[in-house]
């Protein structure tokens, strides 16, 4: 029963009194992954209270929001786990992504080589995830490179990176487009700085999720969170989750 | 010598008058490409202006301090001297005749001379602002008699030396000055030069962050107006242009120029330019044709052309520099003939004019190397030593003489000055809004703008500001006078956190005092071993040895309100000074009073000594590789990390900030090379030591390398997933030993440590916290045991308690927004007071450091199955913890030592005291356990048995302290070495328990062979 009017000026987020009362949101449990400092905790602060900070601070381990999301007649409640970039993190991913509905995988449009992780990071999850995830690609960081088309100048970057390429960008649309297509992802290219595109990523997924699925889904799917834990019950995702009255929405 | 004792420190005695001076300026809004970057122009100079204040000479001002203040304008704060050799010329009104004199041409060689006497006396007489007869005292005993006031001459060369010698010490230091001027060069009270405003030029990037020109166009020379000038002609001239502003820029010799000019005016008591305050373009063209006159031919001497007369400059210059005047002087004529030549190549620098033959006489004399024109003859060598004036008449002294110049401004500051509204009361900054400032009218042509109404906020102004210290002398007079010896701080009081005792025994003796009954609460019983609060130290510190507390009533306030007080920080700051100073023997001492607080003035300082940093460790530092050429991830990690680092930091945020802290990680990651690596984080973790070291990389260095491996062992190495799901498993350890019921309803939701605990100890919550409460909280961390961070992650989530166990996962786990609201001082306090009765063995880690202070296995072999290492999965699955046998004695009367085996094993032999009963029967029998009131609870069982499990039920039933025996009875089968305990075999009673409808019993031993 897909609604033909359906569009992004409705499924704006609803922050909290937004509600209708008879709605109980649906829980997603959604994770960042993605290179260092290409603007993963930036995309997630864009979104969650539409802010930008410039240089925010690195994420160490990992960090945990939500927002909730309307879509047509459901309410749908992100839980985002936004986790470091670098490398050695690795062994902690697994914690975030486990059981997640959803990944936002992300890089930087000025950085070829933050495309590079992304791919190895869709192989992981492709591999150990849960198998229905849905994924979607995010080429962060477009501000750039429409400045430096216009000034060829690179501010942010300026003090960043050494390299000269860097002004401009590195990952054509095209070449990810392509890629997301091959590998079945969705895919946007956004600024967290302006906002370009960073609310239709979550709008998009929460339109592909499967919700009944989750919905019908008994409780043993909740986030297990730590895989090392051993007998621990891990993330209760509320008592609403096998009752939701919403329904069927896709 | 001083480990920690920095140039500045010991000399400070040099500067015997106090005079903190400040002027202010305002960066531009926002420089040039970098309009989005936080980095603004003013953070830059910010950065830059740090290095400033480790400057030190006897001929230039110091640099104290920079502040921003509202619309980014800066105040910059200075050691100031009130008079300055500009004043030798000023046309105020008392010199006002002068002037009258000096405009009459026609006896203008007659009076010429006496006009240079009278503005030198005048100017003396300026300088030493007291009453004439102690000018007249100086004069009478000095071994320069009063001829000296006559010889101007004598002065000026005096002068002209220490200038030079001070520009010289800038150049080595890689500054130029650009704006020498008469009004910026002071005079101190002894006529000594006192060279100021050094520093614009640098801090600024040559000019680059502000809108207004650095450098008065009277002194510039002409390579400044040939630069500037825009010259498109020919590619040639161009270059040539570049090339000139490149050697304006980099060349310490424009300030070679400027001195030159200063020197011919006090020469001749003359300005150098004619129409000096109105025609400055034309001294620019002047400058111009200046110096094509000097390039036509290069083999004339410029000043003895006759094109020079048609410059503007004025006639006694004039007739000074071609030598057609009276002036006896020839050597002055040379020098100022050579520091006025034209093109700056040829043009020598201040280091190569100190050996020039104007000062000759000096080099004979000797006089200036001390300095000291009045001084009283015989000369005794000890007369150089300094004494420490307050010792000897610790009376009727000033009390801020000999203090450094930051460590004064610092008092004023706590004494409630503030420069902005210090300026603000002086009517200086009033503003205009912005509006009322827009230009009415803009003459393209030449770019000027008229009708502009101008600010005085938002522009430079040369002028000073002399910081009244009058309130701050009152509120000090109090304690620096004869009770300054009387002070003294109770050593002793705080004992029971010594590094040594701070520890389970500490808890044992305590709670000998009130044995019986245990009715106190928890929350009591943590009131007992607060950290060193100041509040109770009374009873404590009087018991020890009677000595008296320190005579501050401010001790009894809260941190925060100690750190304001200028008096309680004044006796801090003195105490800890002269701790510092005997460094390294003071160590212990420096520890135990950094136990009480720490005064944040000396704060980077005394972290070290806490650590332990010492010998020469610059030359240390200086060894270690910190550019290492190839580029790797982990530099390309640094290098995004380091902008992102505490950029609400003023010092973090700027160029030089950053370079220094990727600086620092590069320098960590190639010194532990093959062991550590660098983690995320890490940058969080140096930032702390930078910013209180920013000058002194190396200490801040040494600090950072001397920390790591105390608190977080081995949390950087390229696996640390073992250590760091150790350390977080006795987190939850500890939390289920003091918070059974927080850690059981985190447990159940499963908000679990690894999820949010991560970011706190991997950087040690400096990621958490804002760095003002990292401080805070280190201070602490610092002087107490390395698991100290451990009970400070518990004693944080229990302050949020309430929050916790209401609310279910998705809201529990947003408690770090709540951090901001985190009191440091009550959870440290708290935190230390867990430790305390916290047995060693439950917090024992395989991976901790090694000046652990207890564990499970002493120094035994590892042959005993007990003595193994939990594996992880199991540690981690565990509720509560283990404890070793040894610390199970301890504990003596204060356990409940529930023992899980059969009846008939029971009766066999068991601890004494304890109790047998099955594990199943936990529901039915928890009343029974409430009721032996017991503050600890050991489960003792058989190996492979399931007493953790037991264990866990415990706690998740609430019951407080739950530990299991580790080794469980074996342990106490076997020869336990040190640890003499008898086994009790005594014939155990049976303790029937009615729980509805079933009877269900348990055992219980009587017999208490423990003491």
């Amino acid at each position: 029963m897909s609604n033909p009017r359906q569009s992004a000026s409705e499924t704006t987020p609803a922050r909290g009194n937004g509600d209708k009362p008879n709605l109980k949101p649906v829980n997603v449990k959604l994770v960042l992954l993605g290179e260092a400092a290409v603007g993963k905790s930036s995309l997630v602060l864009r979104f969650v209270n539409n802010e930008f900070q410039e240089n925010k601070e690195p994420t160490i381990g990992g960090a945990f929001l939500t927002q909730k999301c309307r879509l047509e007649d459901k309410v749908i409640k992100f839980e985002i786990w936004d986790t470091a970039g670098q490398e050695r993190f690795h062994s902690l991913a697994p914690m975030y992504y486990r059981n997640a509905q959803a990944a936002v995988v992300v890089y930087d449009v000025t950085k070829s080589a933050s495309l590079d992780k992304v791919k190895s990071w869709v192989k992981e999850l492709q591999r150990q995830a849960n198998p229905n995830i849905v994924i979607a690609l995010a080429g962060n960081k477009i501000d750039l490179v429409h400045s430096a088309e216009e000034s060829e100048e690179d501010p942010a970057e300026s003090g960043r990176e050494s390299s000269v390429r860097e002004s401009g960008r590195q990952v054509s649309t095209e070449e990810a487009k392509a890629y997301a297509l091959e590998t079945g992802l969705l895919f946007f290219e956004t600024s967290a700085k302006n906002g370009d595109g960073v609310r239709d990523i979550f709008v998009e997924i929460a339109k592909k999720i499967p919700l009944e699925h989750i919905i019908s889904r008994p409780r043993q799917t909740s986030n297990s969170i730590n895989p090392g834990m051993g007998g621990t019950t891990g993330v209760n995702n509320g008592p609403n989750r096998n009752n939701n009255p919403s329904g069927c929405g896709c | 010598m001083a480990t920690f004792a920095t140039d500045k420190d010991l000399n400070a005695g040099i500067s015997q008058d106090v005079h903190l001076g400040v002027n202010s300026f305002s960066a531009v809004a926002c420089v040039e490409d970098r309009d989005i970057s936080l980095a603004t122009a003013t953070t830059e100079i910010f950065g830059r202006f740090q290095f400033l204040k480790t400057l030190l000479h006897p001929n230039i001002c110091e640099y104290v301090e920079i502040v921003k203040g509202k619309h980014d304008r800066l105040f910059v704060i200075f050691e100031y001297h009130m008079n300055h050799v500009g004043k030798l010329y000023q046309r105020d009104e008392e010199a006002e005749w002068l002037i009258e004199a000096r405009s009459n041409e026609k006896k203008k060689k007659e009076i010429n001379l006496s006009i240079k006497l009278i503005s030198v006396f005048y100017l003396i007489k300026q300088t030493f602002d007291g009453p004439i007869s102690i000018l007249n005292a100086k004069i009478s005993g000095a071994c320069l008699p009063c001829s000296y006031l006559l010889n101007g001459d004598h002065m000026t060369r005096e002068w002209a030396f220490q200038i030079l010698k001070a520009l010289a010490y800038l150049n080595k230091n890689n500054i130029t000055h650009h704006n020498l001027a008469p009004s910026n060069i002071l005079l101190d009270s002894q006529g000594k030069v006192k060279l100021a405003d050094y520093g614009l030029y640098f801090m600024t990037k040559g000019g680059a962050n502000v809108d207004f020109p650095i450098g008065y166009p009277h002194y510039i020379p002409p390579e400044a107006i040939y630069c500037s000038a825009n010259i498109d002609e020919t590619t040639e001239e161009a270059e040539k242009a570049e090339k000139a502003k490149k050697l304006y820029e980099t060349t310490e010799k424009v300030d070679v120029w400027s001195l030159g000019i200063i020197l011919a005016e006090l020469a001749t008591g003359s300005p150098f330019w004619k129409d000096n305050d109105k025609d400055i373009s034309g001294i620019f063209s002047a400058l111009w044709k200046l110096q094509s006159i000097a390039e036509e031919d290069e083999k004339e001497e410029l000043w003895d052309r006759f094109e020079v007369t048609a410059l503007g400059l004025s006639d006694p210059i004039i007739d000074f520099l071609q030598g057609t005047d009276d002036y006896e002087n020839a050597d002055l004529r040379k020098l100022v003939r050579t520091c006025l030549e034209v093109n700056p190549s040829n043009r020598c620098s201040p280091e190569q004019l100190l050996s020039h033959s104007y000062f000759s006489s000096i080099y004979e004399d000797g006089i200036s190397n001390n300095y000291n024109y009045w001084c009283i003859k015989p000369f005794l060598q000890s007369q150089k030593l300094e004494v420490d004036d307050d010792f000897l008449e610790p009376l009727n002294k000033d009390v801020l003489d000999g203090m450094p110049l930051s460590q004064i401004y610092y008092f004023w500051k706590l004494a409630g000055g503030d420069v902005e509204s210090e300026l603000a009361k002086r009517g200086y900054m009033s503003s205009t809004p912005p509006i009322e400032r827009i230009p009415r009218t803009v003459k393209v042509l030449d770019g000027k703008e008229e009708g502009t109404t101008k600010d005085t906020a938002f522009l430079y102004s040369d002028t000073v500001y002399s910081l009244s210290l009058k309130e701050l002398r009152q509120r000090l007079k109090s304690v620096a006078g004869p009770n300054k010896e009387t002070f003294e701080w109770d050593t002793d009081y705080f004992l029971v956190v010594d590094e040594n005792d701070m520890n389970f025994l500490v808890d044992e003796t305590i709670d000998e005092e009130n044995s019986g009954p245990k009715n106190d609460s928890l929350e009591d019983l943590l009131g007992k071993y607060l950290f060193p609060d100041p509040n109770n130290n009374k009873s404590s510190s009087s018991s020890v040895n009677g000595q008296s507390p320190p005579p501050s009533n401010n001790v009894k306030s809260p941190l925060l309100a100690r750190e304001k007080d200028v008096v309680y920080q004044f006796q801090r700051v003195a105490l800890f000074s002269e701790l510092l100073r005997q460094y390294p023997a003071s160590r212990d001492e420096i520890i135990h009073q950094a136990k009480v607080d720490i005064p944040p003035f000396l704060r980077g300082k005394i972290w070290a000594a806490i650590l332990g940093v010492n010998g020469d460790y610059q030359a240390i530092y200086d060894t270690y590789d910190k550019e290492n050429e190839k580029e790797t991830q982990t530099d390309r990690q640094i290098d995004v990390d380091v902008p992102r680092c505490h950029q609400y930091h003023q010092l973090l945020s700027s160029p030089v900030g950053h370079e220094k802290l990727r600086r620092l990680l590069k320098c960590f990651v190639s010194v532990n090379k093959d062991k550590l690596v660098y983690w995320q984080g890490l940058d969080s973790l140096c930032a702390p030591f930078l910013t209180l070291n920013f000058n002194d990389e190396a200490l801040a260095f040494n600090c950072f390398h001397a920390f790591i491996p105390k608190f977080m062992k081995d949390f950087f190495i390229s696996d640390n997933t073992p250590v760091m799901q150790e350390y977080l498993a006795v987190f939850r350890h500890l939390l289920s030993f003091h918070d059974p019921e927080l850690s059981r309803h985190l447990n159940k939701i499963g908000y679990h440590p690894e999820l949010y605990a991560v970011p706190w100890f991997l950087t040690l919550f400096t990621h958490v916290f804002p760095l003002d409460k990292t401080y805070h909280l280190w201070d602490k961390i610092l002087v107490g045991p390395p698991s100290l961070p451990l009970f400070t992650g518990v004693s944080i989530i229990r302050q949020f308690r309430d929050t916790l166990t209401k609310t279910e996962f998705n809201d529990c786990i947003m408690v770090n927004e709540l951090f901001p609201n985190v009191d440091i001082e009550k959870c440290v306090q708290s935190a230390l007071s867990m430790y305390k009765v916290t047995p060693p063995s439950v917090i024992y880690r395989v991976h901790e450091s090694d000046a652990k202070t207890g564990s499970i296995n002493e120094n035994k072999k590892h042959d005993r199955w007990w003595e193994q290492p939990i594996p992880i999965e199991e540690k981690k699955q565990e509720l509560a913890p283990r404890i070793s046998l040894k610390d199970l004695v301890k504990l003596k009367s204060y356990v409940l030592v529930i023992d899980t085996r059969t009846e008939q094993e029971f009766a066999r032999g068991h601890f004494p005291l304890s109790i047998n009963m099955n594990p199943a029967h936990l529901e039915q029998l928890s009343q029974a356990l409430w009721q032996e009131k017991k503050k600890y609870h050991v489960v003792v069982g058989v190996r492979g048995e399931s007493g953790p499990q037991f264990a866990s039920d415990l706690v998740n039933a609430g019951f407080p302290r739950v530990a299991v025996l580790n080794g469980g009875i074996d342990v106490m089968r076997v020869d336990g070495g040190e640890v003499v305990v008898c086994a009790c075999a005594c014939p155990p009673i049976k303790a029937p328990f009615t729980s509805g409808a079933k009877n269900i019993v348990y055992w219980k031993c009587t017999q208490n062979l423990m003491n």
